[in-house]
């Protein structure tokens, strides 16, 4: 998640200067709504787990985030 | 318009009920239900203070001079939400597990409760919040001003008293009790409800703003595409680095660290947040950008475009909505003051007030008094001075424009912490020499590259060192350091000073190594997220229940303090409030002062009492790594089992000995009884003899008398040499070593026994009278009589010959006896010279077989051998012996 959230938010950079504000906000607010959708299918499974203390152990930490 | 009575009037009733929310929710939170507060709902809200007067305000303006460049200031802490399984679940669980205070002891407990890192992190926090509060102070009076026609004096007073009326707040409810969660129940309810009022203002003003001034989203499309901010000028540098700065920021803000990870109640609750939250971002930036359009097509040129959230209602004569506009920026301002203060000052009184009155109170942490004053007071004091600060920023810089960009300049130097941070929750080699020195070089490059030229060329670095450097030294330029010039400012700053900070932080975690301490904490907040029991901290010590029971009370309180004994206690089957002073217990009991006090000062108060802390080598084997674990792991069961394997050996080896020595023992027994008993048996029957008979011839009576003499002479002999045996053998005899020819000592012995006169024919050998030896010299003529009369009693030849040759071994000398009999069969060499062993029946008289052993261990004592010589034609001894130094002519 963390790594696919940076890249969506960086790919502007590879449009600059060719795209009205209009569109990007469009972009930009879109991807930031898959992703808090994308965000709140996975707590609930997650959340889930936690409180079934076996599973946690399969997902570790899972790195650094930051582009 | 609003009277600036009536806003006031306004503000205080809002102020009122936050004041009445918060004693609502301690009041809850004391009666020990908070179905409410324990929600996630609260706990997400609550983060929201990242969200201040600076984003409610000036995103909007932000968003009119810059376009779209606001969003990173959000999609930075999105990002960080997105990673929150991995990284922000296990800040949490280490704050958790470890009692964190604030961000500055998250850094010094993991480097080993280090007090350096602990004040380095919360003179940062501090340079870092005083502008930010400074920022809040100012948009406040602005938005106040926004209603009133005041001069400058109005806004002056305006800002003092939103500051002492912040100041009241705080300390009234950061400061009210020292909890030893650290947790601040009704500040969290106003915040939360801040947080609630702050969206619903700035949704309503983007609902109003869309839909009723514009007429919906597609005229709202058309304003920007006619406004100024059309094209979308991204520069990506900046968009990069101010993303990486946000993300950073909410990691590192003492505030964002206090809510999200000292305030939390239930791991859980971040499960929620994680979407919700970023929701709460994306909701408050939704409208942005149409206000700023908006705005901008409809204000005067001139118009302050940070205001465009107050001033767009209002130039519409909507005050309900202006009203609650500024409400919601008021909400922003307050809840951010009152947390960074609350954190500060939690930082300020636990990692520099108590190591300082640690330090100055003689024998600090043993002394009787309530210590929970003195933090209290510190916070207070702090709080007050932190505000203070903030004011006088505020007034010095003048609240002009320079106090816009400070938002951005303040995340860049918290950011300075974040290498230091996630080097200190993933990686175990992280030490606290590289986090000091990261910390420090990016704090200094951050200062002067971005810090001090923000006060403008009129502040601390004049015109000239801004445009050649101090000194005329290009390469340090402020806005181009070594000579990297034309980058935006702010980008420029980050990448120099973050590149510094890691590679210092690198560098000095590579070169250093950690303590003990450090490496059992490194373990334990790395590995916060597995599974299984956190080492310990403390080895097993001297320290008193009791002392540590009267500086718990004066710490946490009587009450909690007596519970937490008592709990202990009666966990370890004792009853009474004084538990056994176990490992386990220091540990926890250092946990719950660290939830009041902090980790480093907690550490350095119970090192106190049990006279410094250790760390054992089994609590270290219990954080090395797994791999290392098993290695080190079968290595000791190797090492174990090769020990054992020796042992066996031994034990097998002693065993055997054991048993000869036994069998040994009972043989000589039953032959010394044996011994003794045959010259007793014809003593008694003599005696008996002797006393019945009444007439007995006399030369009878002389004989048998000779016989009785004659055994009891036998006994007696019999009985010296079993003692000179024993002496020699428990090494009591007494020598009387001296230098003496050896020649000399074989002719005493020859003519003691006599054997040349009884026919024996003695021949000697070499030597002569040149070979002198250090030696007891009447010892050794024992021996060799021993030897001599041996031959007399054994050679079983017709005409024994004993040749007595004296030979040079160079550093030794032997005497070899050797006779002309049938010698000694082979296997019975060895045997002769234990005690009792007689090879023949030939029982000559005395000899008990006790000579050869007496030999044996006179040479010994005399650091000479006396040997069988095997192969020489007949019975043969060889007597070696040290040889005297130096030889005489």
């Amino acid at each position: 998640m963390p790594f696919l959230g940076t890249f969506l938010f960086l790919v502007p950079v590879l449009w600059a200067g060719s795209v009205r504000t209009s569109a990007g906000l469009v972009y930009l607010f879109v991807v930031w709504g898959l992703l808090i959708v994308g965000l709140a299918l996975l707590a609930r499974p997650i959340s889930r787990a936690e409180a079934d203390p076996e599973k946690t152990a399969s997902h570790e930490s899972e790195g650094a985030e930051e582009p | 318009m609003l009277s600036f009575n009536l806003l006031v009037a306004i503000c205080l009733v809002y102020v009122a009920f936050l004041f009445f929310i918060a004693f609502a929710a301690e009041r809850q939170a004391a009666s020990g239900e908070r179905p409410w507060l324990r929600s996630p709902l609260v706990y997400t809200l609550s983060l929201s203070i990242y969200c201040t007067a600076w984003t409610f305000y000036g995103a909007v303006g932000y968003a009119a001079r810059s376009g779209l460049e606001f969003l990173t200031i959000y999609i930075g802490p999105t990002i960080v939400m997105l990673a929150w399984w991995g990284a922000l679940r296990k800040l949490v669980r280490i704050g958790r597990t470890q009692r964190i205070t604030s961000i500055a002891d998250l850094i010094s407990s993991r480097y080993g409760k280090s007090t350096l890192l602990g004040v380095l992190v919360t003179l940062i926090a501090l340079i870092g919040t005083t502008p930010y509060i400074a920022l809040q102070l100012q948009s406040v009076t602005l938005s106040f001003a926004v209603f009133t026609e005041g001069g400058p004096e109005t806004l002056n007073s305006t800002a003092i008293w939103v500051a002492v009326g912040l100041t009241v707040f705080t300390i009234i409810f950061g400061t009210r009790k020292l909890d030893v969660n650290e947790r601040h129940h009704g500040v969290v309810a106003a915040i939360a409800i801040e947080a609630v009022v702050k969206l619903i203002a700035l949704l309503a003003v983007g609902i109003f703003v869309v839909f009723f001034v514009a007429a919906g989203p597609r005229d709202i499309a058309a304003l920007i595409n006619a406004s100024p901010i059309d094209v979308w000028e991204l520069r990506p540098e900046r968009w990069m680095t101010l993303i990486f700065l946000s993300g950073a920021a909410f990691l590192c803000l003492p505030r964002i660290i206090h809510v999200m990870v000292v305030e939390n109640a239930d791991e859980r609750h971040l499960a929620t947040a994680s979407w919700a939250f970023p929701l709460y971002l994306f909701l408050m930036s939704l409208f942005v950008v149409p206000i700023a359009v908006v705005g901008l097509a409809m204000m005067p040129l001139g118009a302050n475009p940070d205001l465009f959230v107050l001033t767009v209602p209002l130039a519409l004569d909507r005050d309900g909505l202006a009203t609650l506009a500024f409400l919601g920026g008021f909400s922003s301002a307050t809840s951010m003051v009152i947390v960074a203060a609350i954190a500060v000052s939690t930082m300020v009184s636990n990692h520099i007030v108590m190591p300082i009155w640690l330090r100055s109170v003689p024998s600090g942490a043993t002394v009787s008094g309530d210590l929970r004053q003195v933090v209290l007071v510190a916070r207070r004091v702090t709080i007050a001075a932190v505000l203070l600060l903030g004011y006088l920023y505020y007034r010095v810089s003048g609240g002009g424009t320079a106090l816009a960009a400070i938002g951005l300049i303040s995340f860049a130097g918290v950011a300075q912490v974040l290498p230091a941070l996630l080097g200190g929750i993933f990686w175990r080699g992280a030490t606290r020499v590289g986090a000091a020195a990261g910390v420090t070089v990016g704090f200094l490059i951050w200062a002067w590259t971005l810090f001090l030229p923000s006060f403008g060329e009129s502040g601390v670095l004049g015109a000239e060192v801004l445009a050649a450097g101090p000194w005329g030294i290009a390469a340090l330029r402020p806005q181009a350091l070594f000579g990297l010039e034309g980058l935006d400012p702010l980008v420029h700053s980050v990448v120099w000073s973050m590149s510094f900070n890691i590679l210092a932080f690198l560098i000095g975690s590579f070169l250093s190594f950690p303590t003990p301490l450090e490496r059992l904490q490194g373990a334990s907040f790395v590995n916060a997220l597995s599974p299984g029991g956190g080492a310990r901290s403390w080895a097993v010590s001297g320290a008193g229940a009791e002392e540590l029971l009267v500086m718990s009370q004066r710490i946490v309180g009587g009450r909690d303090a007596q519970a937490l004994f008592e709990a202990e206690a009666a966990e370890q089957g004792k009853g009474g409030y004084l538990p056994e002073v176990t490992p386990e217990f220091l540990e926890r009991l250092e946990r719950v002062l660290a939830g009041s006090v902090g980790g480093a000062t907690a550490h350095a108060m119970v090192a106190q009492i049990t006279g410094g802390a250790s760390v054992s080598v089994d609590d270290l084997m219990k954080v090395a790594d797994e791999a290392q674990q098993i290695m080190e792991y079968s290595a000791r069961l190797e090492a174990q089992s090769d020990e054992l394997r020796r042992t066996a050996r031994q034990l097998q080896v002693a065993n055997e000995k054991l048993m000869a020595l036994s069998v040994q023992k009972d043989a000589f027994l039953s032959q010394i009884s044996h011994e003794l008993r045959t010259p007793m048996t014809s003593i008694r029957s003599f005696s008996e003899i002797l006393r019945q008979s009444e007439g007995l011839a006399p030369e009878d009576r002389q004989r048998y008398a000779g016989v009785i003499h004659d055994e009891a002479l036998r006994l007696t002999r019999l009985l010296d040499d079993l003692l000179d045996l024993s002496v020699l053998e428990n090494g009591q005899v007494s020598l009387n070593t001296r230098e003496a020819a050896l020649d000399a000592v074989i002719s005493a012995a020859l003519v003691a026994t006599g054997v040349e006169e009884e026919g024996l024919v003695v021949r000697r050998e070499g030597g002569g009278d040149g070979v002198r030896v250090i030696t007891d010299p009447d010892r050794l003529s024992q021996v060799f009589i021993n030897l001599i009369s041996n031959v007399r009693k054994y050679c079983d030849a017709e005409r024994p010959v004993l040749r007595i040759v004296t030979r040079d071994l160079g550093d030794r000398v032997a005497v070899d006896f050797i006779d002309n009999g049938s010698g000694v069969p082979g296997d019975a060499q060895e045997l002769i010279f234990e005690k009792f062993s007689r090879l023949t029946d030939q029982q000559a008289a005395g000899s008990a077989g006790l000579g050869l052993a007496i030999c044996r261990e006179i040479m010994l004592r005399l650091g000479g051998s006396i040997r069988y010589l095997p192969g020489q034609g007949g019975g043969a001894f060889r007597v070696s012996l040290p040889r005297a130094e130096a030889r005489a002519a």
